[in-house]
């Protein structure tokens, strides 16, 4: 389709004029202009039409009414003189060749109206010779054939290449252009560009199409050397193919990053369930390994070893129901089933129960624990067993590091109207920076020499932290190595709604 | 020929150390990676039965380190571990373990491949004594 249409346009314009030379000859005396008509008549190339003008000024009028292929022009005008005349006739005829003919010619004159764009110069006596005649074919040919290789090379490009004029008019298109816009040579021309257009620059446009859109690059370009100032030249790209490849790139690296991500969760996944595999076949070895060893009825029932492997069984089963209840608390607020059930709670109350509920560890490892409630905060509306599971979570986990002799402090402060800050120091060990990060993610246990005897489930502090963000809330941590660490929860002083459910 | 159990579980120790002396071996436990080192030093065990997750240096990392050191490279390990999903056997075994037993321990295994690796050290040692 493209081929045929184009192929047609292309003759059509061309086609007109393949036999008549159209010669406009600007000749005054009417003698001159009828000798030449008789020496055309006598030429044997094709035939030539012409057409005469008695002035510059019938010249320019005809110019605008009829196209010419050539122009023989006579110097001494009434109307215009000398070389003058050239450049006049010049800005009217513009790109058609202009052959002077004056009664004297000399060298002198013959440069200055090459220089003004002519495209030859002849005596009076030569332009009545069969040569001269011969000379304004080979001009005209010569235009001919230079035309045909600039539309060749034009059409030959992909880029779809237009002149406007200043009002946007359509001048010229090539081949490229008829294929993008889906319209014939002659729709086209004289038709009006609309696309805003700005010099210069490139600008992206959208060429609806019947196949749908084509994304294309505009490319501006005034023209000097065309008719007048404000015509331009408009080369179009289409750039849809490289748009879409654009597009289907980014769309594979967005593809690649989901499935990183993807392997990332599913890695995460694996060692989740590695680790809840391991921390709960850990207790069950005691309990199974004693339990065993007691069935076989190997080890005396009065015995001091039986009540020590029974105590093994008692604590392993006691640390399997802890680790289970954190992993079902856990689960229900990744799923988001976790329910608080806020109530007004006396906050120093509360602090005193969790304290006394770890007396025993406290007791044995000799650590004096402060309860340091701000007296400016004497309620607070939150889930009283949920704010306690926080706060044991804390202090079992400063109790466990802190060693024989040290302190432990419980402390709430007033943060704001809204907001309260629940926090327990330690005189423990303190933290690496390193570990921090990773503190309240789940599983994570800090791998350290002196805490050896640290039993924990390694989901406590992701468990508070859960707890607390899921009430709107944050959690953290400061700690100085070898001096201790403060462990926070900053809270909601009244939690919204009755039942909040995450 | 003593066996040498490094976990760092009370409950664990206990509990392997009394099958150990069941079943007539001399037993003795340590907590972590520095104390097995120091007693390996003190007195030889023919057996480790090893833990792989230890505070510090971990169970493989402490059975690369006794397989890479000439004098103490015949001593046998056994991985007694809860680290028991698919791969972690392979892990133990490629680390240097000869054998792999995972938590809870199952009595009939942890016995008989016990009594299989103190019968084999046996066999080895005659026949060392017989070709000097």
């Amino acid at each position: 389709m493209m081929g045929t249409s184009a192929a047609r346009a292309t003759t059509q314009e061309w086609g007109a004029s393949l036999d008549l030379r159209r010669i406009l000859l600007v000749e005054d005396n009417p003698g001159d202009a009828d000798l030449a008509r008789e020496r055309l008549a006598e030429a044997d190339s094709p035939a030539f039409d012409v057409c005469h003008a008695m002035t510059l000024a019938a010249a320019i009028e005809s110019l605008a009414e009829r196209p010419s292929d050539a122009i023989i022009l006579d110097l001494g005008l009434p109307d215009s003189r000398g070389i003058e005349t050239v450049s006049r006739l010049k800005v009217a005829s513009r790109d058609i060749p202009i052959i002077v003919v004056s009664g004297y010619v000399d060298e002198n004159l013959r440069a200055l109206a090459i220089a003004e764009g002519a495209e030859d110069v002849f005596t009076k006596d030569e332009s009545n010779s069969r040569l001269f005649w011969r000379s304004v074919l080979q001009i005209i040919e010569h235009r001919r054939v230079q035309h045909r290789q600039l539309q060749t090379l034009l059409d030959a490009t992909p880029d779809a290449i237009l002149v406007v004029d200043r009002l946007a008019t359509i001048r010229y298109v090539n081949r490229a252009a008829l294929v993008l816009f889906e319209r014939s040579r002659e729709e086209l021309l004289g038709d009006q560009l609309d696309l805003a257009m700005s010099s210069g620059e490139l600008t992206e446009i959208v060429v609806p199409r019947a196949d749908g859109e084509c994304v294309c690059e505009m490319h501006v370009v005034p023209l000097q050397a065309w008719h007048d100032d404000s015509t331009s030249l408009v080369v179009i790209r289409d750039i849809t193919e490289r748009k879409q490849a654009e597009a289907l790139r980014a769309h594979s690296m967005e593809l690649a990053a989901q499935n990183r991500q993807i392997m990332e969760a599913s890695r995460l996944k694996s060692q989740f369930l590695s680790n809840i595999s391991h921390e709960l076949r850990t207790p069950l070895n005691a309990i199974i390994g004693f339990s065993n060893v007691l069935h076989d009825g190997m080890v005396d029932s009065s015995s001091p070893k039986y009540k020590e492997f029974l105590g093994y069984i008692v604590s392993g089963g006691r640390h399997l129901l802890q680790l289970i209840n954190n992993l079902l608390d856990l689960a229900a607020i990744e799923a988001g089933k976790i329910k608080f059930s806020p109530e007004s709670v006396d906050l120093p109350a509360l602090m005193h129960d969790v304290v006394a509920v770890l007396g025993a560890l406290s007791m044995e490892k000799h650590i004096d624990v402060e309860v340091d409630a701000d007296p400016a905060l004497a309620r607070v509306y939150l889930d009283p067993g949920r704010l306690k599971q926080v706060m044991y979570n804390y202090l079992s986990n400063a109790l466990k590091f802190t060693p024989e002799g040290g302190s432990v402090a419980i402390r709430t402060r007033i943060m704001s109207d809204a907001l309260f800050r629940l926090e327990v120091a330690d005189t423990g060990p303190g933290i690496e920076q390193d570990h921090i990060a990773q503190l309240f993610s789940e599983f994570y246990q800090i791998e350290s020499g002196t805490a050896k005897s640290n039993q924990g489930t390694g989901l406590g502090l992701a468990l508070t932290r859960h707890l607390v963000e899921a009430q709107g809330g944050s959690v953290g941590v400061s700690s100085v190595r070898g001096e201790g660490s403060v462990f926070f929860a900053v809270l909601p002083r009244m939690a919204t709604g009755g039942e909040v459910a995450t | 020929m003593t066996v040498l159990v490094v976990d760092d579980q009370p409950a664990n120790r206990a509990l392997m150390e009394y099958l150990l002396q069941r079943l007539g071996h001399r037993a003795r436990a340590v907590e972590d990676a520095q104390s097995a080192l120091a007693a390996i030093a003190q007195e030889k065990p023919y057996l480790i039965l090893m833990d792989v997750q230890l505070p510090g240096i971990d169970g493989l990392e402490l059975t690369r380190r006794i397989k890479g050191n000439a004098a103490t490279e015949d001593i046998i390990i056994v991985a007694v571990t809860s680290y028991a999903m698919s791969g972690d056997r392979e892990c133990a075994l490629a680390a240097g373990c000869d054998g792999y037993l995972a938590k809870p321990i199952d009595m009939a295994s942890f016995s008989s491949t016990v009594t299989e690796f103190y019968a084999k050290r046996q066999r080895a040692d005659t026949i060392g004594r017989e070709c000097p």
